[in-house]
């Protein structure tokens, strides 16, 4: 193991302009959980309660700790970090939970060496606004320390460990709360206190974490790293002189990286079923990307294959279903990688691919959908929704399938739901109607709507629905009317307003009709 | 005969009758999370629709009919008490007792639901329901839809309850609620048809849950707030429409012209429920009184006896007179028995010696002194008896007891025992919406971000006002014409003073002569082994049922710890009256302001207005403790009594009537009952109406009510010639009293209090420091503070330490070379318990196995006592090692290598302490361990570790470490800036924040206490320079301050001009590492009051 790259992701979230912190429900209410440096001169400090943060801060911006978001975060800062190495590791919990170990051996070369693929790496997170704080030792656990409790940048010369850490404090070793307080109540602060001292009477008092962790951090114990995703089978990786833009461009490059795993697969008797082309983007400044400048490009085959042509036809139909926004980036891309994922013997046949009518699956819904959508496009499709409320436009919302149907799974139609008969056609808009009823709420006798008169030969009702007031729209209460006009057509009528003395004459609207 | 046939009236039909109906189901707020409206709402709602009566049924609870009752008998409407009662399996019926032994039924049976489920739940069954059907009508409310088990329940309950008359009226009711749902006369059809075949006729009603459909809002945030939903995720948890309110006859009638009798039954039920709340009779329990001898015969006897005692010399004729005065009022109005419950409760205390104070309007009379019940002796202090206990109001006398804080237990313990769990029960405390939490809770369910709805809640402070001022709003940056903010103020507004939850009472405790569980629902406490009553003490006032107040105060055990010690060391016994009286040195003390720890006068407010007021006598203390109130201080009357006390102002009268109120006081009201005596006797307000002022001001329930009091008191005022301007304070004056008043008794039992802790702390620092200390937590002040003020009067102070510490503080004799311990002083030796986190069990085990050679060594220590690693510890965090040789790192080293490596950092530690496999205690000496070289600590770092172990420090104050540095700065210290010559100059003062403080009084103003190693600093901080230093002030651990001295006789404060953080300055102390673990005690607006003792 030549080197270790640490990469903390930044305590500050990235708009550094008013105080703003994040919190997580604590001990006596909601605490700060992390803040921006703005806060922090405000005298805020971590893990202090809200309310004392509010005391000394009065335009405070909070907000709730989203522990997923930031894990999310830290996971695409992990997949845009694959284009250093292929082994990438998320800090775990004793690590802080917010950085990342990159294994750099053997891949500094590829970026002009340590330095400069600091530098590098440095300038991109600042472009992508964020604080960096970056190191390389020969151990996790020296790199995380140095990272933290050194200047940014910092380089450890191979094999000077001990050297570099003697001075940084104790919980540069990333030790449990206890043992760090225990070190502190006996006056120990610095590493290198501990460093030359007999082993034994530690190893006596302390828990085995603090002389592991000390022997991590100095290389005499290994420290397994757990990669995001497991490295791939097979690998090649690719920098252009320039940036490349279309898609002939990558399907070239593709096609050279598959050459490449290729000749490795076949070394082994072995074909690609499942691929990855990942196509790092030159980054802009202005507008940094939500996925770090990673566009991946997902292929499955439905058997091993290692025939290039076969899989840069199968990425270009892909690439072409996919669209021009597929491959949208304002400066282009300036490197590729093609890691094949999965891989199997290459001795089966091919398996004809063919719809059984009667399957079951519920893909093949997600699959008719997909289709109509290539080809009507994408919005042409829509699935009614049901939303929980009384009031009859607001109860169901269209919405375009693909993501609802993952989403709203739970939402589904019920017959339970508290409401009374509901017509099969809503009309997109009420259309008044001049109504003859008994007041205060007796139903239609009669009524003219889009100018035909209508004798009410039956009637039920009222059903009574007040607006949503939260919405405040103005809305009157309405009395619903399910009527039979005497030719046995039936509508759905309502009153917007009820006879109240002071408030305005109600009037009739028509909203829907029955079969 | 049809069952319908049962019902028609049996006059034949009348005539074009005006219709009449009566709301048989309608929820009050005590639905909790359900009713959207207050019972006195519903009941003014249902008078103003003229309905016949209405029927408050809550959700398995009585908890709100007191108060229902209360309204309905004020606007002449007849309730019907009842619960609506909810089984496990959902069937839901409301149920009426219709006579008093009915409704003992429907009490035990709550009660029995109560007892049996977790608090704050109630399971009952139809079983249950049967059981105790008796005397009662049921109106059952069908389900959504009508369901075969709906049917089999309903046709048990009729079945069960069938009357064996053939002509006798049913019971059993099924109620039809117009529900617009758009099936109406399918639903009413069905319903008709299981009537019919049940045999339970239909009333007619709205299942109200809201008195006017404007509530609708309100019952959907209700819902969010239950389900735990924003609104717009509420969805079908919400009603459809706002009709679940209160109707007036004309219009049920036209929704119900399908079933006209449904509606024509209401009120034939409830002319049936002839029950009232006002059949609940009141009646002393016999045990205090022996058998044979009548209550006054027997209290008369008591009262004579002990008056013998308190008087050794002969009663004093004045003071006898009074007792015969007193005993007569008691008889005439059959009070004896409470007198005798309230002497045994105070007898049971002095036998198992436990301290105890009685106080309350009856407490301060002739009787209570020779019961022993109050220490304030008659002939010290002048208080109207029959003043308290009024006869036409018919209120029973009103005696609350305090208690040593650590010992009421067994106080109440012994209450349960005497008296059964069936009769005797504490009272509920309603914990209502306030106004932080109501608008927290609408914010959360409007969808108001987290962010706005602490800005909002952020606007108030402690015991606020009831609503949401718009200057308030705009402060927060926030714009009061925002709709959506609107809607959320205007909400939370409506929430303000709906109850919440019911709680337990502090100490009411409710004592019965028959079972208390008939006469309402027990339920359980969140304590184990506590039980409580639904109703809260206004309830229980509004009945005339009687209750004593077991209070708990802390002081109670200070000063009993400090009688003991003196005792103990000194050979002087005393007792609260036995105190020597009226000592000049003592007051002398207290005008000094010299009242570190003394009871009630110790706050910074008291001890600013103690050299002002300059106490003399014991009255002098009575005012002292009632003039720094919220009461007197809102309506101004401090400055007029100081300036009258000081002949700088005649005393005068505003009126002739007005003399005998305000005589005692100069002129200025300054007294809970001399406000109120104001309102009689200047506003013209019956007593009747004077008390309904006071509760109105106490509580949130009536905010709608005040204004109206206030035109009725400041008219009346007018009226009969006074100023307008003495009016308008008077009035205020009451609206500070609300919850925070204190009428002269309490006052006066509390100035006892005051003089007996100074008393104790003039002549005896060094007992009151280690009683208080012993006591804690209490009162005002720390243990740091403590410490500090009984070194300044001379006291020597020990460290803790394992061989000489006992859990509590102890008195050591002096050495000779102590310099400040005058002739056979004692010096305080500091207890473990100063130790943070240190549990008792434990170290007193370590104590005891201390025996009387001591220990000599850990290793020995650790043998012997069995201590657990975790104790050791924090005795070596807290440095108690050192007559072992060892300073804190050393001992704590030692400790970690006791158990060899087999022992585990963390919470493994203590568990693993005694496992058998530890032979190294034995093989120890044998081992020999390489040495280590651990960082010598400094004094500095000393001081640190012992202020975050025991929260101050006998070495020497953080602040001296800094002294030169800040001298070079030009910052003076605190005992500099007491110098008379630097008044009204300007200077920089520097220490640790002790204490930040806003008082709800003082409009924004911080004050806060710094402490440098010569003494403490008050500091001003105006709201302008606040906001400038927002983060200093509030953030600062360490901060220097520069202003000008201002000095008012001994009061002396530094007006802040700038503030300057020192904080990061501490972290030198350490080298580099934790900055001083000590934070200063925040004492946000109000919360000091709640600190002092109030009356409950």
């Amino acid at each position: 193991m030549r080197s270790q790259a640490a990469a903390a992701a930044p305590d500050d979230p990235v708009d550094a302009g008013r105080p703003l912190v994040l919190v997580a429900p604590g001990k006596g209410g909601p605490r700060v959980a992390s803040l921006n440096r703005a806060a922090r001169e405000g005298g805020i400090a971590s893990g202090e309660l809200l309310s004392n943060a509010r005391a000394k801060v009065l335009d405070l911006q909070v907000r709730d700790w989203d522990t997923q978001a930031d894990a999310d975060a830290l996971r695409r800062l992990a997949a845009w970090a694959l284009r250093y190495a292929p082994t990438v590791a998320l800090y775990d919990g004793a690590s802080g939970a917010d950085g990342l170990f990159l294994e750099i051996t053997g891949c500094a070369h590829l970026f002009g060496g340590e330095v400069a693929m600091l530098d590098d790496m440095r300038a991109r997170l600042k472009a992508a606004g964020l604080a960096p704080r970056l190191a390389i030792a020969d151990t996790s656990g020296a790199a995380w320390a140095l990272s933290h409790h050194a200047a940014c940048g910092t380089i450890a010369p191979s094999g000077a460990q001990a050297q570099m850490l003697q001075g940084l404090p104790l919980a540069a070793l990333r030790l449990p709360a206890e043992a760090l307080s225990l070190l502190q109540r006996l006056g120990l602060k610095r590493i290198g206190e501990i460093m030359g001292q007999p082993r034994a009477p530690f190893a006596a008092r302390f828990e085995a974490a603090l002389l592991g962790r000390l022997d991590q951090a100095l290389g005499r114990t290994p420290e397994p790293l757990v990669p995001v995703s497991p490295p791939p089978r097979y690998h090649a990786r690719a920098s252009f002189m320039e940036p490349i833009f279309s898609v002939e461009h990558v399907l070239v490059a593709a096609d050279r990286l598959l050459h490449d795993v290729a000749a490795q697969m076949l070394r082994d008797g072995a074909g690609a079923r499942v691929l990855q082309l990942l196509l790092f983007r030159v980054q802009s400044k202005s507008a940094p990307d939500d996925d770090h400048g990673v566009t991946p490009l997902d292929i499955g085959l439905a058997a091993p294959s290692r025939d290039p042509a076969h899989i840069t036809r199968l990425m270009g139909l892909k690439l072409e279903r996919l669209g021009e926004r597929a491959l949208a980036t304002d400066f282009g891309f300036e490197a590729a990688a093609l890691h094949v994922r999965v891989a199997e013997p290459l001795t089966g046949h091919q398996v004809a691919l063919r719809l059984d009518e009667r399957q079951t699956d519920p893909h093949a819904v997600t699959g008719l959908v997909d289709r109509l959508r290539q080809r009507l496009g994408a919005g042409a499709v829509r699935v009614l929704v049901p939303r929980q409320s009384h009031v009859p436009e607001l109860s169901e919302a269209a919405v375009t399938p693909a993501p609802a149907l993952a989403q709203e799974a739970s939402e589904a139609w019920r017959a339970d739901f508290p409401v009374g008969p509901r017509p099969p056609l809503l009309l997109p808009q009420p259309e008044t109607a001049d109504v003859i009823a008994l007041i205060p709420d007796g139903p239609p006798r009669q009524f003219r709507w889009r100018g035909v008169l209508h004798h009410v030969s039956h009637a039920s009702g009222p059903e009574r629905i007040t607006p949503e007031w939260w919405r405040r729209t103005g809305d009157r209460t309405r009395d619903y009317y399910l009527v039979e006009d005497t030719s046995g057509r039936r509508f759905w009528l309502y009153r917007a307003g009820l006879f109240e003395p002071d408030a305005p004459q109600p009037a009739w609207y028509v909203h829907g009709v029955f079969a | 005969m049809t069952p319908r046939a049962h019902l028609s009236p049996p006059g034949g039909r009348p005539s074009a009758p005006a219709p009449a109906f009566a709301e048989l189901v309608a929820a009050s707020n005590f639905s909790f999370l359900e009713g959207a409206s207050h019972a006195q709402e519903m009941v003014l709602q249902a008078a103003h629709l003229g309905l016949a009566a209405l029927g408050i049924a809550d959700r398995n609870t009585l908890a709100g009919v007191v108060r229902a009752h209360v309204a309905a008998k004020e606007a002449g409407l007849k309730l019907l008490v009842g619960a609506r009662l909810v089984t496990r399996d959902g069937f839901e019926t409301a149920c009426y007792p219709t006579d008093r032994k009915a409704y003992g039924r429907l009490t035990r049976l709550l009660t029995l639901g109560n007892r049996r489920a977790p608090k704050g739940e109630c399971h009952i069954d139809l079983d249950d329901i049967i059981a105790h059907a008796q005397g009662q009508i049921f109106i059952v409310l069908p389900p959504r839809t009508l369901t075969a088990a709906f049917e089999a329940q309903l046709a048990r309950l009729t079945d069960a309850t069938a009357p064996t008359a053939q002509r006798a009226p049913p019971s059993v009711f099924l109620a039809y609620t117009p529900g617009f749902d758009g099936h109406e006369r399918q639903r009413l059809g069905s319903l008709q048809v299981l009537a019919e075949k049940v045999r339970t006729p239909l009333v007619a009603t709205n299942d109200a849950l809201f008195h006017h459909p404007d509530r609708k809002p309100l019952a959907d945030v209700l819902v969010c707030i239950r389900e735990k939903c924003a609104i717009a995720q509420a969805g079908y948890r919400l009603a459809a429409h706002a009709e679940r309110h209160l109707k007036p006859p004309e219009e049920m009638l036209r929704l119900c012209v399908r079933c006209p009798e449904a509606v024509r039954r209401t009120t034939q039920i409830a002319d049936r429920i002839t029950f009232s709340l006002d059949e609940l009779r009141y009646e002393y329990p016999d045990e205090p009184c022996p058998p044979g001898k009548s209550p006054q015969e027997h209290l008369e006897e008591l009262t004579r006896t002990h008056a013998r005692a308190r008087y050794p010399d002969g009663v004093p004729a004045h003071v006898q007179a009074l007792i015969d005065k007193e005993l007569a009022l008691i008889g005439s109005l059959g009070y004896a028995r409470y007198f005798l419950t309230v002497y045994d409760v105070v007898r049971f205390a002095r036998s198992r010696d436990i301290l105890c104070q009685g106080r309350g309007s009856a407490a301060n009379s002739a009787v209570c002194y020779c019961l022993g019940i109050t220490s304030v002796d008659p002939a010290q202090i002048d208080l109207l008896f029959e003043r308290f206990i009024s006869a036409d109001r018919g209120e029973p006398p009103d005696i609350d007891v305090d208690f040593e804080h650590e010992r009421r237990e067994e106080v109440i313990q012994y209450l349960y025992s005497r008296y059964g769990r069936e009769r005797a029960a504490i009272c509920a405390t309603v914990i209502h919406y306030r106004p932080k939490m109501a608008i927290r809770e609408v914010g959360k369910a409007l969808g108001l971000t987290e962010d706005v709805t602490a800005a909002l809640s952020g606007l108030v402070w402690g015991y606020g006002e009831g609503a949401f001022p718009e200057t308030h709003v705009r402060e927060a940056g926030l714009d009061p014409d925002n709709p959506e903010l609107r809607q959320a103020l205007l909400l939370a507004n409506q929430l303000l003073g709906f109850p919440r939850h019911l709680s337990q009472h502090v100490g009411g405790f409710v004592l019965t002569r028959e079972r208390l569980d008939e006469t309402v629902p027990i339920l359980n406490a969140s304590m184990p082994d506590r039980t409580n009553i639904e109703w809260d003490k206004d309830d229980i006032d509004a009945l005339g049922i009687l209750k004593v107040d077991v209070l708990a105060l802390g002081m109670l055990s200070a000063i009993r710890r400090s009688l003991d010690l003196i005792a103990l060391h000194y050979g002087h016994r005393y007792d609260l009256a036995t105190v020597p009286k009226e000592d000049a040195q003592v007051y002398a003390m207290l005008s000094r302001a010299d009242s570190v720890g003394v009871f009630q006068v110790e706050s910074r407010a008291q001890m600013s207005m103690l050299p002002r007021l300059k106490p003399a006598c014991f009255y002098d203390l009575v005012i002292e403790v009632a003039i720094v109130r919220p009461g007197p201080i809102q309506g101004d009357m401090v400055h007029p009594y100081l300036r009258r006390r000081d002949g700088l102002e005649p005393v005068s009268f505003p009126s002739q009537e007005l003399q005998s109120v305000l005589g005692k006081t100069l002129g200025v009201p300054l007294f809970q009952e001399q406000a109120m005596q104001i309102a009689i006797v200047a506003a013209g307000f019956t007593p009747d109406e004077a008390d309904k002022l006071r509760r109105a001001m106490a509580t949130f329930r009536h905010v709608g009510t005040i204004h109206t009091f206030r035109e009725k008191f400041i008219n009346g005022m007018l009226a009969r010639g006074y100023a307008g301007e003495f009016a308008e304070r008077c009035f205020s004056q009451i609206e500070g009293f609300g919850e925070y008043g204190f009428p002269e008794s309490h006052a006066a039992s509390f100035a006892l209090l005051v003089y007996v802790s100074a008393w104790i702390k003039c002549f005896y620092p060094e007992v009151f420091c280690a009683a208080l200390i012993n006591s804690q937590p209490m009162g005002f002040y720390q243990p740091a503070q403590l410490v500090r003020d009984a070194r300044e009067h001379g006291v020597e102070i020990r460290p803790p330490d394992v061989n000489a510490s006992d859990w509590d503080c102890t008195l050591e004799p002096a050495t000779r070379r102590n310099a400040g311990g005058e002739d056979g002083r004692c010096a305080v030796r500091l207890g473990l318990r100063i130790v943070s986190g240190l549990a008792e069990e434990a170290t007193r085990t370590t104590i005891l196995a201390r025996r009387d050679d001591g220990y000599t060594d850990i290793t020995g220590l650790w043998r012997r006592s069995g201590a657990s690693a975790s104790v050791l510890e924090q005795l070596a965090d807290a440095d108690a090692f050192r007559s072992l040789g060892l300073d804190r790192r050393e001992a704590l080293w030692a400790i970690r290598g006791l158990e060899g490596g087999t022992l585990q950092t963390g919470h493994k530690r203590s568990g693993q302490a005694r496992a058998p496999i530890f032979a190294r205690p034995e093989t120890g000496d044998l081992f020999q361990e390489a040495g280590v070289a651990l960082p010598r600590t400094t004094l500095g770092e000393h001081v640190v570790e012992d202020y975050s172990a025991l929260g101050l420090s006998l070495k020497a104050h953080p602040v001296s470490f800094f002294r030169d540095t800040l001298r070079r700065q030009g910052i003076i210290s605190a005992a500099e800036h007491w110098d008379e010559r630097r008044a009204g100059r300007r200077a920089t003062v520097a220490g640790l924040v002790l204490v930040r403080q806003r008082p709800g009084t003082a409009k924004g103003v911080i004050f806060l206490t710094l402490e440098d190693e010569t003494g403490v600093v008050n500091v001003v901080v105006w709201p302008k320079m606040f906001e400038r230093h927002r983060r200093v002030v509030m953030g600062a651990h360490f901060l220097a301050v520069r202003g000008k001295i201002e000095r008012h006789g001994l009061v002396i404060h530094i007006i802040a001009e700038s503030l300057t953080d020192l904080t990061p300055q501490l972290s030198r102390l350490t080298a580099g590492h934790e900055p001083l673990a000590h934070a200063p005690k925040d004492v946000r607006e109000g919360s000091w009051h709640n600190k002092s003792r109030d009356f409950h």
